[in-house]
């Protein structure tokens, strides 16, 4: 059973790109590389080139933490070996209508040799408002049979065009990748973190707009007003505020974190994440990240007493927080304790779990 | 580039918010709910609207308009650029012999050729028709509305291949206009149908058409226009039955004339009136695998002819130019039956077309909808207090939209309000009419619904209805702020309801009252005064939170909620007030209290009026020598039905009144005047003491008073001497001292009354300047008790020591008396002696005792 993780910081791509593969001394199944966009489309054709009966998936990104590197820029290639059965595919045009491509994922569902201890990764790309609309296409495909779903935001800070995701040689723009996942050996664990957590600041978003991820008014009243009083700020130093206080929608008893955008002149303010109207929503506030770190390790420990693999999503802006509190070194050498070589974690501007696109959040999946 | 409108359709000023326009739109989502300066309307979501139009004639308000070319158009022509116009078949239709006079002016106006459509029908035709025989098993929709073409595109993408991918008959007339007859000038189309506008303005269709004129904007520049000198007629006209495109079943009767694929025709107009129609169909035609069928799909009822911009649609001139277009065919050879030979002609009169020229491709603009999850469903129902199944499927259409779940769909969508919901608003404003807006707990009128129905549903249970009141609740506002005030009653409701179970109620009735209404058993009541003792504890305030609770059984069934209430308020009335919490039953000698008080408060002022008050005087009597020394003037009521009425009775009620301070001020004059009348009935004075209430002093001048009253009746300060309770000098303390001491410097004699009563300090006596001690002995109880016996020598003792004056009151008997005499007290007021009379039985007892003992 193999899993795993290789980095390389080589200016060159094509050094890069040898570097990595000079490392791996099998046949892997699967390969999910990691590249930022300028090299990207090399990285595709020459990984696809290199391992030609491999399900070969890229994803456009400038950081990811593994065991020997918190480096941004980095070439990240995580290989397995077929003890983790894989059928992947692309959804494209996912801002407008992923579902088109539905039989894809129907067609990955029909390959696999069995459903149970499955799970489904995707990477879609951020910054086209489109992570529900990816989720809601796959979890339509796959509720029925009990696959899980989690994934994460790829690309570049603000720059949708550059936002790539390749599968198989070919580079997509404004799609998702996505793999299911099958583990011969074991369970798949999901887990999310947060490390924020609720005031006793409530809103009702009265007026909203789904596809603009936007909310015009909390408690019928605009909405930037209503936060900026509920934070004891004027309108101008909202923005600043919402940097460090994401919002949480509340349903069935449970938090998702949402981080706030921008704060448009009529007093809407955007989201990362869309807001359904009447949704109740609290201001959150920072805890203690540390022991929420801790506590998670615990979670998988007690969950996954011998953890072969890890994969993590980590929201940017807590890769943000934790460099500028430094803490990264740390936080990876936390999970490198439990995995070893075995994982690594994405930075990516949202983060998917199950049917929700998430901000602010650490998601997993721990493979037993 | 396509021209983008803001918005085609759009919401005028008049817009109610009646939501009808929900109702009929096809596309519920393109309708969007807002409020703007507090009304409610409902505006267009341009992204969403297929521009069908049926809102427009859906509206009763006039509150839905469209946008078109023809302001455009007009200013074009009359700058000079040459423009060409195409015009609809539905156009002659609609105006009749008024088309030719109003082409006519459009000519003059510098209209350079007119194109009649309908030759483009025949186009269009003669290209579809060959589209089908190359596809002879495919099932097919026609295409030439913009209203499905729009649809299909944005929201059934799945039937864009079902789509003839062949160009209206517009655009089949301006391809051939502009590239086989070379005309170069910009063309307007006069059109019946305001989603022309999204066809001609495509990207895949610019620069064939530049101008959506529709009838009805143009019939609105030439109203009023003398036309009858105008003639304009068409320069190309139609070959074969395409005029007769825009009436329903007119494509079907143009295709039929050439059509030999297999296909069924079918028309169906007006299909945004059936739910689900391409669904619907969808189904029909994957069950239907013998013979492919060619739907016509037109959105407006009958067509074209009646289309979303036609002023008016008139059905008889639509069969007459119907009938008028077949016989033209006819005459020209073209013939229903002779289908081989029509198809062969119209080949030969299309020879020169290439086909690929009136080809067209569909865009795909499907956006696909997020998916509500369920738990945002059940949230948004509970919001909208629909928490039962009935409740979330009431379906009344009010809000536009065919069901409950449908509107919620949109609420969390974005698109309404919950506060359209017609139902959530009409619970919504019965919460508030039942809540208290401050506490958020029921008020009073939700109280007695609630309580009532508990009593109802359970008629083996005994219930006790309470109030609870926040003792010294303003002395909290005072000290801490209403701010706190209000937090502190938010605290009690909620800790109040939320003890509180199913079979009970709570509500705040006002201020700090609230109403409770639970089972009246053992183990609720102590868990009810326990959690009252709770909530006194818990709530950090520099202020003890304390608790009066006034309870009423509710054991009368014939009672009404309202009455047991105002029974367990007068219970409160009597509460002690000496715990955190203290309770008070209610019986039914409260509510005779309560009425009688009534009824004495009811009388006070007519009593007065009507002298039914009388002072009677209770002598002071030297033990030892039985002179009378002076007396108490005491207040009787003596009513004229009811006979005397006890002070104990009245002076309560006039004390909570406040009508003591009037019956006062009569007693002293009464007082001074049975002085004056002593003296000018040449008797000796005997002094008179009169009672002076705390009241008194807080709220009159009593100096000058007195003073005024001496003058009035020339009485001297020795006559009358001003009695003080001991209890008004405890509680009153600097006040009563400059009081008393103005008295006194005026020789005033001033008496402390019922002195051991209060709870004085020997340092009162040192300060407070008084002439006589008027000794209470019950509450020194001479006599009887060796412990009050040495208090009342040393009393007795300690006044003669500060020469003060005593009189021992309340005495009743001999040896009483004779103890008192002994200790050196010798002045005695008491039953002993004699109970208070009338001044005229005084006088006659002041007689006997004229110089001693009685006789």
């Amino acid at each position: 059973m193999r899993y795993e993780v290789y980095t390389s910081s080589a200016p060159q791509a094509a050094e890069a790109a040898g570097e990595v593969a000079g490392q791996i001394f099998f046949e892997p199944s699967t390969v999910l590389f990691f590249a930022p966009d300028n090299n990207f489309e090399f990285y595709t054709k020459e990984f696809k080139q290199r391992f030609q009966n491999a399900e070969v998936f890229g994803v456009a990104a400038t950081t990811v933490f593994t065991q020997s590197s918190t480096e941004d820029g980095c070439l990240t290639v995580c290989v397995m070996d077929d003890d983790i059965e894989c059928h992947g595919g692309v959804l494209e045009e996912i801002s407008r209508y992923p579902d088109k491509y539905r039989g894809r994922i129907a067609d990955c569902v029909q390959k696999l040799s069995e459903v149970r201890n499955t799970v489904c990764l995707e990477f879609s790309a951020a910054f086209y408002s489109c992570e529900e609309l990816v989720l809601d296409t796959l979890n339509k495909e796959l509720d029925d049979y009990h696959i899980p779903v989690a994934g994460g935001s790829t690309g570049i800070k603000g720059a949708p065009e550059q936002n790539l995701v390749s599968y198989n040689g070919v580079v997509y723009q404004e799609a998702a990748v996505f793999m299911l996942l099958h583990n011969k050996h074991g369970k798949v664990c999901l887990y999310r973190e947060d490390i924020y957590h609720p005031t006793k600041n409530y809103f009702f978003a009265t007026e909203v707009n789904i596809h603009q991820r936007k909310v015009s008014e909390f408690d019928d009243r605009p909405a930037a007003d209503v936060l900026a009083e509920a934070m004891g700020v004027g309108i101008d130093g909202l923005s600043d505020m919402l940097l460090v206080h994401p919002l949480g929608r509340q349903s069935a008893g449970d938090i998702y974190m949402t981080d706030g955008n921008e704060i448009l002149p009529d007093g809407s303010i955007t989201f990362y994440a869309s807001v359904y109207g009447n949704t109740r929503m609290v201001l959150l506030d920072l805890g203690d990240y540390k022991e929420i770190t801790k506590d998670t390790i615990c979670r998988i420990k007690e969950d996954v007493p011998e953890p072969r693999f890890g994969i993590m999503i980590n929201c940017y802006s807590r890769t943000q927080l934790f460099r500028k509190e430094n803490y990264v070194e740390d936080f990876r050498d936390a999970y490198a304790e439990v995995f070893g070589n075995a994982f690594f974690c994405f930075t990516g501007f949202g983060e998917q779990l199950y049917h929700t696109h998430l901000n602010q959040t650490l998601v997993m999946l721990v493979f037993e | 580039m396509s021209k983008q409108k803001e918005h085609l359709v759009f919401t005028n000023d008049k817009c109610i918010g009646c939501n009808r326009c929900i109702v009929a739109c096809p596309v519920s989502e393109a309708n969007v709910s807002v409020k703007k300066d507090g009304k409610n309307r409902i505006e267009v979501d341009e992204s969403k609207c297929i521009h069908c139009g049926r809102c427009m004639t859906a509206c009763p308000h006039g509150a839905r308009e469209f946008l078109d070319d023809t302001a455009e158009f007009l200013r074009a022509l009359k700058s000079g650029e040459q423009i060409s116009l195409a015009v609809a078949p539905s156009f002659y239709i609609t105006y009749g012999k008024k088309a030719k006079q109003i082409l006519g002016y459009l000519k003059s106006l510098g209209v350079n050729k007119i194109y009649d459509v309908s030759l483009g029908a025949d186009i269009s035709a003669w290209a579809t028709v060959k589209y089908l025989e190359e596809h002879p098993g495919k099932s097919c929709y026609t295409q030439p509305c913009s209203v499905v073409q729009n649809y299909i595109m944005s929201y059934r993408p799945q039937y864009i291949d079902r789509l003839i991918p062949v160009q209206s008959p517009l655009l089949c007339l301006a391809v051939y206009v502009k590239k086989y007859l070379g005309d170069e000038s910009r063309i307007a189309f006069l059109s019946p149908c305001l989603a022309k506008w999204d066809e001609i303005h495509a990207e895949e269709n610019a620069g064939y058409i530049d101008y959506n004129v529709t009838f009805e904007h143009l019939a609105t520049q030439v109203e009023g226009l003398d036309l009858s000198a105008y003639d304009g007629r068409a320069d190309v006209t139609e070959y074969s039955m395409g005029g007769m495109y825009p009436m329903s079943g007119g494509l079907e009767k143009n295709l039929s004339l050439y059509l030999e694929s297999g296909h069924t025709l079918i028309s169906q107009d007006d299909v945004f009136d059936k739910p689900d129609f391409f669904d619907r169909w969808e189904k029909t035609l994957q069950k239907e695998k013998t013979e492919p069928v060619v739907l016509d799909l037109l959105a407006c009822s009958s067509g074209c002819v009646n289309g979303t911009a036609v002023p008016e649609f008139d059905p008889v001139a639509a069969i007459r130019c119907g009938k008028e277009i077949s016989a033209r065919a006819a005459g020209r050879g073209i013939l229903p039956q002779e289908r081989s030979e029509n198809r062969k002609r119209m080949e030969e009169y299309f020879a020169e077309l290439d086909w690929n020229d009136f080809v067209r491709t569909f865009q795909e603009k499907y956006q696909q909808p997020y998916r509500i999850p369920e738990d945002t469903y059940q949230e948004i129902f509970e919001i909208m207090h629909k928490n039962t199944e009935e409740s979330r499927h009431i379906d009344c259409g009010y809000c536009g939209y065919p069901s409950c779940r449908d509107m919620v769909y949109a609420i969390a969508y974005g698109y309404n309000r919950k506060n359209n919901c017609i139902h959530y608003t009409q619970e919504e404003n019965r919460r508030l009419y039942m809540t208290d807006s401050l506490t958020g707990i029921a008020n009073r009128e939700a109280f007695y619904k609630a309580a009532k129905k508990l009593m109802r549903d359970s008629p083996k249970t005994t219930y006790v209805i309470g109030v609870v009141n926040i003792r010294k609740f303003t002395v909290i506002n005072e000290l801490f702020g209403y701010k706190t005030g209000k937090n502190v009653l938010r605290y009690l409701a909620g800790q109040l309801d939320g003890f509180l179970q199913k079979d009970s109620t709570c509500a705040r009735l006002n201020s700090d009252d609230f109403a409770v209404c639970l089972p009246y058993l053992p183990e609720r009541m102590d868990a009810f005064m326990e959690k009252l003792n709770q909530i006194c504890d818990s709530y950090e305030l520099e202020f003890p939170l304390s608790l009066n609770v006034g309870l009423c059984i509710a054991d009368d069934t014939e009672e009404s909620v309202n009455l047991i209430l105002d029974h367990a308020i007068l219970a409160l009335t009597l509460v002690m007030k000496s715990n955190r919490v203290d309770i008070a039953y209610y019986d039914k000698s409260m509510r005779l209290k309560m009425l009688r008080e009534a009824e004495i408060t009811s009388e006070m002022q007519q009593a007065l009026l009507e002298k039914q008050f009388q002072i009677y005087l209770q002598p002071q009597v030297n033990h030892r020598t039985g002179e009378l020394t002076g007396c108490e003037a005491l207040v009787r009521w003596i009513h004229p039905d009811k006979g005397m009425i006890s002070p104990g009775e009245f002076i309560p009620v006039f004390e909570k009144t406040g009508f003591i301070t009037r019956l006062d001020r009569f007693v002293w004059e009464e007082a001074c005047r049975v002085i004056a009348d002593w003296k000018k009935r040449g008797r000796s004075v005997i002094p008179i003491s009169v009672n002076i209430s705390r009241i008194d002093i807080l709220e009159l001048d009593l100096l000058s008073v007195f003073t005024e009253m001496m003058q009035k009746y020339g009485i001297t300060t020795d006559e009358l001497r001003l009695e003080i309770t001991e209890s008004a000098y405890v509680e009153q303390g600097n006040e009563i001292l400059d009081v008393v001491g103005a008295l006194r410097d005026r020789k005033f004699i001033v008496e402390m009354d019922d002195f051991g009563s209060g709870y004085s300090s020997l340092n009162t006596l040192k300060d407070v300047p008084v002439d006589v001690l008027k000794l209470d002995l019950k509450f020194l109880s001479g006599g009887e008790n060796e412990r009050g016996n040495i208090i009342l020598k040393s009393v007795v003792d300690m006044a003669n020591r500060l020469e003060l004056a005593i009189v021992a009151e309340g005495v009743e008997t001999m040896p009483q008396a004779d103890f008192l005499n002994q200790l050196g007290c010798e002045t005695i007021q008491g039953y002993l002696y004699s109970k208070p009379i009338p001044v005229a039985d005084f006088e006659e007892m002041a007689d006997a005792r004229k110089g001693g003992k009685q006789v």
